[in-house]
């Protein structure tokens, strides 16, 4: 019996009970969930391209089909801007943390819904969904960033030592597009309608981010409300970041910090207020 | 005293029920102006005053349990049983009250939750085993038990999606079987696999409690509760309405109760019935003597009456009936059917009774329910549920079962020959 008492001090008691409305994400539970969160991941990595012919492929083929894209109607057909520097590499510079952003905000919108009966079965802190979504898009990132080293070789483009930020704008970035897709997420439990609207705000989204054009195109006195989009910020921090050559931006960097840094407590907080209905309403 | 494992203080889950009333757009309309007000209430952190009807489904249930413990909760439908494992798992939140649990929870609700299609065993295996719980270094410590455990070594590195729905379910089973959690929810659970595989699987819910662990097992197959447990309760419409206690009397307790709504029931309005075409008016069952029986009698002559009248306008040849004699789990042991003895039934008058006549009742002892379906040329015209609920009894002829627990459903006339 004592060696049984001496099982149960160390044993972890839970408390089950009705929780207060407003919190934000237990930071520690999630650390603690650190190893489902990883496998999490490494399913929608292992998923993604299941039963495809060209597999991995898939991975280096969508980001340089986009180029090619962009170059040919926006660089050589419109002539949009790409400051001085190659517009290949200006477009795939761009669009390696656009596809991040993009990618995690498409998946973990729409994650809790695709994952239903992990929902009304089995608990754990649901928001390890979406991020595992988000974070699974760092391998596309990885890969992404082998072929822009390529890139920057055939060009002969010399790295700038700004490229060590790069870390730092990643994590900006993942933290956006987890603040947008914890929301949406949340949101498309109670109403499916949000998945359909997701494309779309994406759509527009990057239109109104410097993807394909230069954000200089954007006349000065519309600076202020264009750099409130906290994109713009990351795609020139990133393009900063590799070519060194441009001017660092920032305003637009300063204003994509505190907007990601909102959002993404925001969406915290909101999941945190929808999650405890989750099982009961999806 | 052994260690508390498990104690609920006056746990309880009040759920909303969206208005239903309308279709279509004005009623989406309607639910959408509801979860808006509810949603800027949320913010305002204001009382929701909505449409919405709330029901308890389940009221302050307090219960504790401590190490070895196999506690088996009764009810049937509706009682709450589902929303207690509910809230345990922690998959749903309380409204009020609340449950301490020292250690960690395995659950035995869906084996294989974490499961993907398009994934081979052994990636499955990983993720299912993080889902529940498990640590990736335990896993791998594990990982040949499980495996073993299922018996599908060769299809280890096979898309779950080619398995066998046998095969998948034996592997998600074996996941969720090597926890070994201090609170272990089992919902009829047995269901899974061939019987040998069941038998393991007894075996190795067992060892849980063996281990000093607490298992709470949900079922309404008394046979398996009174097997299995050490101590029941019995819950209806999300109230105790038998505390903790012994397993013998909650059966009992339980019996009588299901019984007495039964009869209720039956007294209240008959039967609720969808059919403008058939009434069923009454359903009994009758001994030799003409006497009308509330239990049946195993080897005993039994007549079920039907009391019925059809709409005129029907043709009664195409018109039968067929009684399902089933398992409080909802299997069916036998299917009486009307069109089994003759193509058409025959009924000649719109109103009147059918007999269905049975001369030596081959049921073993134990708790069996009746649905009646009506059909016209195959097409199910009504279909009542638990037409009958109640006991068959063991008859003069039987001698006491040893094997109590396995004595099944049927009993077959035999005979023992030396040679």
């Amino acid at each position: 019996m004592t060696e049984n008492k001496s099982k149960t001090d160390h044993l972890r008691q839970t408390v089950i009970e009705p929780s207060p409305k407003w919190r934000l994400i237990d930071f520690r539970e999630l650390w603690e969930y650190r190893e489902l969160l990883f496998m999490l991941a490494l399913r929608e990595v292992q998923l993604r391209y299941r039963q495809t012919f060209l597999g991995v492929a898939w991975v280096i083929l969508q980001p340089l089909v986009t180029t090619v894209i962009f170059t040919f109607i926006f660089g050589r057909l419109l002539g949009a801007g790409s400051d001085d520097i190659q517009y290949e590499l200006f477009a795939f510079a761009g669009l390696i943390p656009w596809n991040v952003f993009s990618q995690s905000l498409q998946r973990g919108g729409v994650s809790l819904t695709r994952d239903i009966r992990l929902i009304t079965k089995i608990f754990f802190p649901r928001v390890i969904i979406p991020i595992a979504n988000a974070i699974s898009t760092l391998v596309d990132f990885g890969v992404s960033f082998i072929i822009l080293i390529v890139l920057l070789l055939v060009y002969q483009v010399p790295l700038s030592i700004s490229i060590l930020s790069l870390p730092l704008l990643l994590v900006l970035t993942l933290m956006l597009s987890i603040g947008v897709g914890v929301i949406f997420a949340s949101l498309n439990v109670y109403y499916r309608d949000f998945t359909y609207v997701l494309p779309f705000l994406i759509q527009v989204w990057m239109y109104a981010s410097p993807l394909a054009y230069s954000s200089n195109l954007i006349p000065e006195s519309l600076n202020w409300i264009y750099d409130l989009n906290p994109m713009v910020g990351i795609i020139d921090g990133f393009r900063w970041a590799i070519f060194g050559t441009i001017t660092f931006p920032m305003n637009a960097l300063i204003y994509s910090f505190v907007t990601s840094l909102v959002i993404f407590f925001l969406g915290m907080f909101i999941f945190r207020r929808l999650e405890r209905s989750f099982a009961d309403v999806i | 005293m052994t260690e508390l494992i498990l104690k609920c203080e006056n746990l309880s889950k009040q759920y909303r029920i969206r208005p239903t009333k309308g279709m279509g757009w004005r009623r989406n309309q309607r639910v959408l102006v509801d979860d808006i007000a509810q949603f800027t209430n949320l913010f305002r952190g204001k009382k929701r005053n909505n449409h919405k009807v709330s029901f308890w489904a389940l009221k302050d249930v307090s219960f504790e349990a401590r190490r070895g413990d196999i506690l088996g909760v009764i009810g049937s439908n509706g009682a709450g049983k589902s929303t207690l494992l509910k809230l345990l798992s922690r998959v749903t939140e309380p409204s009020h009250g609340r449950a301490i649990i020292n250690g960690r929870v395995g659950s035995l609700l869906e084996v294989g939750t974490g499961f993907h299609s398009e994934l081979t065993g052994r990636e499955n295996i990983f993720i299912s085993g993080a889902i529940i719980g498990m640590s990736r270094a335990e896993i791998k410590n594990k990982f040949d038990e499980i495996v073993a455990f299922s018996g599908v070594e060769k299809f280890l590195d096979t898309p779950v999606k080619r398995f066998s729905s046998g095969m998948e379910v034996r592997l998600a089973f074996s996941v969720a079987a090597h926890l070994h959690p201090e609170l272990l929810l089992v919902d009829e659970v047995l269901s899974v696999g061939d019987a040998a595989f069941q038998q393991k699987s007894l075996a190795k819910i067992k060892e849980v409690s063996e281990n000093g662990g607490v298992i709470l097992f949900v079922s309404h197959n008394m046979t398996t509760i009174a097997s299995l447990c050490t101590k029941a309760i019995v819950l209806d419409h999300g109230n105790v309405i038998y505390e903790l206690g012994n397993v013998p009397g909650a059966i009992e307790y339980y019996l009588n109760f299901a019984k007495q709504a039964q009869l209720k029931h039956k007294a209240e309005s008959k039967f609720t019935q969808k059919s403008t075409l058939v009434k069923i008016n009454d359903f009994n069952l009758i001994d030799a003597n003409g006497i009308t029986l509330d239990t049946l009698t195993s080897g005993a002559p039994v007549d079920f009456m039907i009391d019925y009248s059809i709409d005129p306008a029907v043709n009664l040849e195409d018109i039968g009936f067929t009684i399902l004699i089933k398992t409080l789990n909802g299997d069916v042991i036998a299917n009486l059917s009307s069109f089994k003895e003759m193509r058409t039934f025959g009924i000649s008058n719109p109103s009147g009774q059918a007999c269905c006549a049975i001369e030596h009742l081959p049921l073993a002892p134990g708790t069996i329910t009746m649905s009646l379906v009506v059909e016209r040329k195959g097409e199910v015209l009504e279909m009542i549920e638990d037409v009958f609920v109640g006991e068959v009894d063991r008859g003069g002829h039987l001698r006491e079962h040893i094997l109590k627990e396995r004595q099944g459903w049927v009993e077959i006339e035999h005979d023992w020959r030396m040679g």
